[in-house]
């Protein structure tokens, strides 16, 4: 375990980070704020170092190290998330410069807040104690509150923020509930420690490990709900059509993307931690039950509601629920963690989803931001004929809606491939089920995701003219198109990163 | 029954007759009421902190929760100047009788919970040497600027960022009425 000075060098990616939040806030109230350009260009330069300094950890990264005296562990995962925050941080950033949603005058403030925002997120997937992983939460859904609500004038933008807190502040009190049981296990904050009660070895000498098990897992589905509000899995995804129709389009991007990813990275860190080798039949049987039940819900509810959405903006939000559904069937796995010979093969598929969904669904959100930019609306109506009046756009957007759907050859398909493949792995009727349910609710989505490709395509629009994209529009396309294509057909790097989870 | 567990039942018990106060009527029903019942639920919560030794915590209750925070309460009730009539929702309706219902199934649950993991616990000897000084200003601020630094320094971006954010937010456009 390092004391605080020898970690130092283990968090100089949200180090960078936090100088890129202090000189983006030096240069807003600067007159340089006049200028998007110049703040684009710095918080992309700070983000842009942050994730070379993480890349190149990741790539050195050799086992896991307890930093800053136990509270955050510093191994491939964190660095391989901070891959996952730092890039969707970037491409929001570039998407809010190329968005009219985005007034000139907030552009330095939501550049320093996503900044810190990532920061957050990425000591999220770091802590291993319970006050760390409070922080860390509250940090991000903090500023995603301010976030939601940065169209001051837009009263949808101010109602999303509001609900946004309120939920918020409902979720974390049930997980601080929950913690707070796990503290009183252990009377200690450090998840390893409350982890060495539920094997029965510490404590308080002569208590034993199996009566801790029923408080464990109220406590572990405590928590799990708070996660279950970040991620926005049914049923604590009532916040989440709102407030993806309210806030801008860029930070609606930013939401389904980043907070999913971290609310998913804290649950893998904080399950990994606590539960790894903990052999109890209430314990694992009773939370794959349980998040099971909470995967199916979330991807049939979240696929039956998209069914019949108008603005695009909701559809994505009911998709992307829908996706967290398909995320948790990976969590699910859990029993196989909790073996004798841990396994956690099932969290490296959600690493692996995680990453294609930042591409296609970044990517489906960035023609939706392109497409209110130039034409004023996110309705369905909004895409028609896009396939005559910018082919590009709309060829690109086609890519998006495919690989969401999970079809070849995109990379969509090899990532729900992979996690139905490690869910039917673990045997046992429940993981059967559940991955047919996975399978069918895939054929569901399809409906709504052919119907945005239908109007693109085959419903004429009395307005004809060409719908312009600009050169940045183009690059940014094409950086999250490209990987998309690509990782369905050459996925060997991904799958050897997603290795290094837990590995 | 020894003194302090007395002690304890009569501030626990206190506490949840607080809370219950400030969202059941008739306390509910008129928003000061309410903040004035939770006012009484921190103080009690600050009496717990003192029976277990947490001294410090004890004051920091009394002076961030049952001051300040209170205060800010009161504040904001008395700015809206809300109305008893825009505060009532008291029609019982089935979600809410489920509600209640799966509230006592889980407190039913909870409690079975924690008296299995609490089976044969032993309280902490607080004379035992090096203990003394437990929960007050010194033992706390040794561990605040040694363990948990970390946490306390990302705690002070975390206040630097949401003072950025509240600026956003309240930042009025020049001359629009928004």
């Amino acid at each position: 375990m390092l004391g605080n000075q020898a970690s130092l060098a283990l968090v100089i990616p949200e180090a960078i980070l936090g100088a890129t939040v202090a000189g983006v806030m030096a240069l807003g109230v600067s007159r340089a704020a006049r200028s998007r350009g110049v703040v684009a260009a710095s918080g992309s330069l700070g983000l842009l170092a942050a994730m070379a300094v993480a890349a190149w950890q990741a790539a050195g990264a050799h086992g896991s190290v307890a930093a800053f005296h136990g509270n955050v562990v510093v191994d491939a995962m964190v660095s391989l998330f901070r891959l996952v925050f730092f890039g969707t941080g970037l491409l929001t950033l570039w998407f809010a410069y190329a968005s009219s949603e985005i007034d000139t005058r907030d552009f330095a403030d939501m550049t320093a807040l996503v900044c810190a925002s990532v920061m957050g997120m990425s000591f999220m997937a770091a802590a291993s104690d319970l006050l760390m992983m409070v922080l860390a939460m509250e940090f991000v859904g903090l500023l995603s509150y301010v976030l939601a609500g940065l169209k001051r004038e837009d009263q949808r933008s101010s109602e999303a923020a509001l609900k946004y807190v309120i939920y918020g502040a409902g979720a974390s009190g049930v997980a601080l509930f929950g913690m707070s049981f796990l503290y009183g296990m252990a009377g200690d904050t450090s998840i390893q420690a409350v982890r060495e009660v539920l094997l029965g070895g510490a404590g308080e000498g002569t208590r034993q490990g199996a009566g801790f098990a029923p408080l464990g897992l109220l406590a572990v589905v405590m928590v799990l709900a708070g996660l279950g509000y970040k991620v926005a899995a049914v049923p604590f995804h009532m916040w989440c059509p709102d407030v993806y129709q309210g806030a801008p389009t860029p930070i609606t991007a930013f939401f389904s993307v980043a907070p999913k990813a971290a609310g998913f990275a804290l649950m893998m860190r904080f399950l990994s931690l606590l539960l790894a080798g903990v052999s109890s039949r209430l314990l694992s049987d009773g939370l794959m039950v349980l998040i099971g039940v909470v995967s199916i819900a979330s991807m049939t509810l979240g696929n039956l509601a998209a069914l019949n959405q108008r603005s695009v903006k909701r559809l994505l939000a009911y998709s992307s629920i829908a996706h967290a559904g398909y995320l948790l069937m990976g969590v699910a796995t859990l029993p196989a963690l909790m073996s004798a010979t841990p396994d956690p093969s099932g969290f490296r598929a959600v690493y692996f989803y995680l990453v294609v969904y930042l591409f296609m669904n970044l990517g489906a959100f960035f023609v939706t931001s392109h497409v209110v930019t130039r034409l004023g609306s996110d309705d369905l109506g909004a895409f028609r004929a896009l396939g005559q009046r910018s082919p590009l756009v709309a060829g690109v957007m086609a890519v998006f809606l495919i690989s969401l759907a999970g079809l070849p050859p995109t990379a969509g398909f090899v990532g729900k491939f992979y996690l139905f493949w490690v869910v039917l792995k673990q045997g046992g009727a429940f993981y059967y089920v559940l991955a047919f349910i996975g399978v069918l609710n895939s054929f569901l989505s399809l409906f709504y995701y052919a119907r945005i490709l239908k109007v693109m395509y085959l419903e004429p629009s009395a307005d004809t003219r060409p719908v312009a994209a600009g050169p940045l529009a183009v690059a940014v396309l094409m950086a999250l198109g490209v990987p998309t294509l690509l990782f369905g057909v050459w996925f060997s790097p991904l799958l050897s990163a997603a290795g290094k989870v837990l590995g | 029954m020894s003194g302090e567990l007395l002690a304890f039942y009569v501030l626990a018990g206190a506490a949840v007759a607080g809370a219950l106060c400030v969202v059941l009527p008739p306390f509910g029903r008129n928003p000061l009421h309410a903040a004035l019942a939770l006012l009484a639920t921190l103080a009690c919560v600050a009496g717990v902190f003192v029976l277990l030794s947490a001294h410090l915590v004890a004051v920091l209750q009394v002076l961030v929760y049952v001051g300040a925070v209170m205060v800010l309460f009161t504040f904001v009730v008395l700015l809206l100047n809300l109305r008893r009539e825009e505060f009532i929702g008291a029609r019982v309706t089935p979600w809410k009788v489920a509600a209640v219902a799966a509230t006592a199934v889980f407190a039913v649950k909870t409690a079975g919970a924690v008296l299995a993991a609490s089976a044969g616990a032993r309280a902490a000897d607080l004379t035992a040497p090096g203990l003394q000084a437990y929960g007050g200003i010194r033992d706390v601020g040794r561990e605040l600027v040694t363990t948990y630094l970390f946490p306390f320094e990302l705690t002070s971006v975390l206040l630097l960022v949401a003072i950025l954010g509240a600026v956003l937010i309240a930042r009025r456009e020049k001359g629009g009425a928004a």
